[in-house]
């Protein structure tokens, strides 16, 4: 395991330096799409959670960078964790009310919080600019070459992907896929799950933040449309493309998402359309995405259970 | 004073109405098959759709609209028809977290299908002169086209309680939820009770697009608008209970056109506080049932 990620490191490193500009564009997309991918499975996939929320927190997020930028001046890094500390928050609030909750209620919960987060967005127009967005939000110099912030960027999508290794396979992250084997038992043996739920609720809000405030000067421009379902759906297919319960997961779905997005953009604007219909086949065929299909297939015995026991 | 409040009332009625159409069909199917379709708004969005179709087509003569009205019923009902024979009643017997992902790519599948077929544009249906007319007392205004909808709604939610609470197949389907292993003993097809449902539950979303139609612009965005306010209702309500969809969906149509009155950018803002209020005491809402919580 230790091994694979070294690999993984070296290879996103030469990848900055070999590919031209426009496959550096998309890396880094796909480098901060993984934190949002990650985000909903550590929801789904570890907590048995199914949220169609995520894109809340990566709106929430990359706006808290942008007024704090735009509308009272900060410099770039009390800007960046701004935008953390007001996605952890609104994560916290909503959590709050969406973890009491289980099954298809804290589904639609989820759907209400992200359209909700999208109308505040878009409706306050004199603070946040409603439809138009926020534009010019340009990275300090030091960061203005889009090489220099590809490896910002993939400084922090590293760590980020090293603390969710070590959350996973901390008690707390075996707490949590207890839960989402069975929700009853666990209790019994005195853990609380509302705890815990709210615990993975917020550590998936920190994570999608995380992303938003890479987006946000990765882009220079945002718009409400970040925070509506549409834009959750994103995280959604991602997750499951991947396969939302294994380690490597987001990584896999977030790099075939945003590959195939460059590409398919190219010949068609129906991009939802395709995305859609492969994750339909997905959900049929392959419930554990493609990272379960290579697991199963290197591992090739049949007494092993294809979801449970990855990290 | 009074005048304004018998205004925001009759507004809040249709309002009720509206979103009573849209959950109706969501809360028959969770109540009977135990499915949550996510993709029930693009369904009602596809209505309005084709609504303007058939009365674009038949604007030269004399009660189009009725006819595209009775047609669009027509063609959703067909088109319902096919997709249960591709995808729901393979989806069924899945697990809630499939069932929901499934359905959530048919939103995708769908929306997209509607701006290739239909264009981005916002549309607007030719109303007939009846619909167009505003029956005025003094300073009350109540547009006939309100009064289209209310009546729409009323007829479609004790059409629907009759047949659930006083006919031989609403007995039936009211047990498939709990029964689901005794009923097929019994003799009693079962997938044909899920396919009239979900049939039905269309046909409900459908008469909510044509009642859509007469109030405002055909457009993609008209499905998400109405996103927050129908979960919530469903939520508030109970889900699976009829009656309380209907409770909920007074409630929370009353509430927004007085809300809108005093707050008007807070007052989708308002349900969803409500929603969650009631979720916070009552997780299994107004009138559901504390078992029907998973």
């Amino acid at each position: 395991m230790r091994l694979l990620g070294v690999i993984l490191c070296f290879f996103w490193i030469i990848l900055g330096v070999v590919v031209g500009d426009f496959w550096l564009h998309v890396a880094t997309k796909c480098l901060i799409m993984t934190l949002f991918a990650m985000s909903f499975s550590l929801l789904y996939g570890q907590t048995g959670l199914l949220s169609f929320g995520q894109a809340a927190f990566f709106g929430v997020g990359a706006y808290g960078f942008a007024l704090s930028l735009t509308r009272f001046g900060l410099p770039f890094v009390p800007c960046l964790i701004i935008g953390l500390i007001s996605s952890v928050l609104w994560a916290w609030i909503t959590g709050y009310i969406c973890v009491r909750l289980s099954g298809i209620y804290f589904a639609i919960m989820t759907v209400v919080v992200t359209q909700m987060t999208f109308y505040i967005l878009f409706q306050w127009y004199g603070f946040t600019g409603g439809d138009d967005g926020i534009q010019g939000l340009l990275p300090p110099s030091f960061l203005g070459d889009p090489h220099a912030y590809y490896y910002y960027t993939l400084i922090i999508v590293a760590s980020a992907y090293f603390a969710y290794h070590k959350i996973l396979s901390s008690p707390f992250g075996l707490s949590l896929r207890c839960i989402r084997e069975n929700m009853v038992r666990i209790e019994f043996v005195g853990i609380n799950v509302r705890r815990h739920r709210l615990g993975a609720f917020i550590l998936a809000g920190f994570f999608a933040g995380l992303a938003g405030i890479l987006y946000a000067p990765f882009t220079r421009t945002i718009a409400p449309q970040m925070a509506n379902w549409h834009s959750s759906g994103n995280a959604v297919f991602m997750g499951i493309l991947g396969g939302p319960s294994y380690l490597l997961g987001p990584s896999v779905g977030a790099g075939v998402w945003v590959f195939l997005d460059a590409f398919v953009s190219g010949y068609t604007v129906y991009w939802p359309l395709i995305i859609g219909m492969i994750v339909f086949f997905i959900v049929f065929f392959m419930p554990g995405g493609l990272t379960g299909l290579v697991s199963t297939y290197l591992t090739s015995s049949r007494e092993k259970p294809i979801i449970i026991r990855e990290v | 004073m009074m005048e304004l409040i018998i205004n925001q009332l009759f507004s809040g009625l249709v309002r009720s109405a509206l979103y009573f159409l849209i959950t109706s069909g969501l809360t028959l199917l969770f109540g009977v098959v135990g499915t949550l379709n996510m993709s029930h708004f693009s369904f009602y969005m596809i209505a309005s759709y084709v609504t303007w179709t058939f009365a674009t087509l038949l604007q030269n003569y004399q009660f189009s609209f009725w006819a595209a009205f009775v047609l669009s019923i027509l063609v959703m009902s067909i088109f319902a028809l096919i997709i249960e024979f591709i995808v729901m009643r393979r989806i069924y017997e899945r697990q809630l977290g499939e069932q929901l992902l499934i359905t959530f790519a048919m939103v995708f599948i769908l929306d997209d299908l509607v701006k290739i077929i239909w264009g981005s544009n916002p549309l607007l249906v030719k109303r007939p002169d009846i619909l167009t007319t505003i029956a005025s007392y003094g300073s009350i205004n109540l547009p006939a086209s309100g009064i289209f909808v209310l009546v729409l709604g009323l007829f479609s939610g004790f059409s629907t309680w009759f047949l659930l609470a006083r006919t031989r197949i609403g007995r039936i389907s009211r047990a498939a939820y709990s029964y689901k292993e005794l009923l097929p003993a019994l003799g009693i097809p079962i997938h044909q009770i899920y396919l009239a449902m979900f049939v039905l539950s269309v046909f409900l979303a459908t008469l909510a697009g044509v009642a859509w139609t007469v109030m405002g612009m055909v457009d993609l965005g008209q499905a998400q608008s109405l996103l927050i306010e129908s979960f919530c209702v469903m939520v508030i309500g109970g889900m699976g209970s009829f009656a309380g969809t209907a409770v909920s969906a007074l409630i929370c149509g009353l509430s927004y056109s007085f809300a809108i009155l005093f707050f008007p950018g807070l007052a989708t803002f308002f349900i969803f506080l409500l929603a969650g209020i009631i979720l916070l005491v009552r997780p299994w809402g107004l009138m559901g049932k504390v078992g029907r919580l998973h």
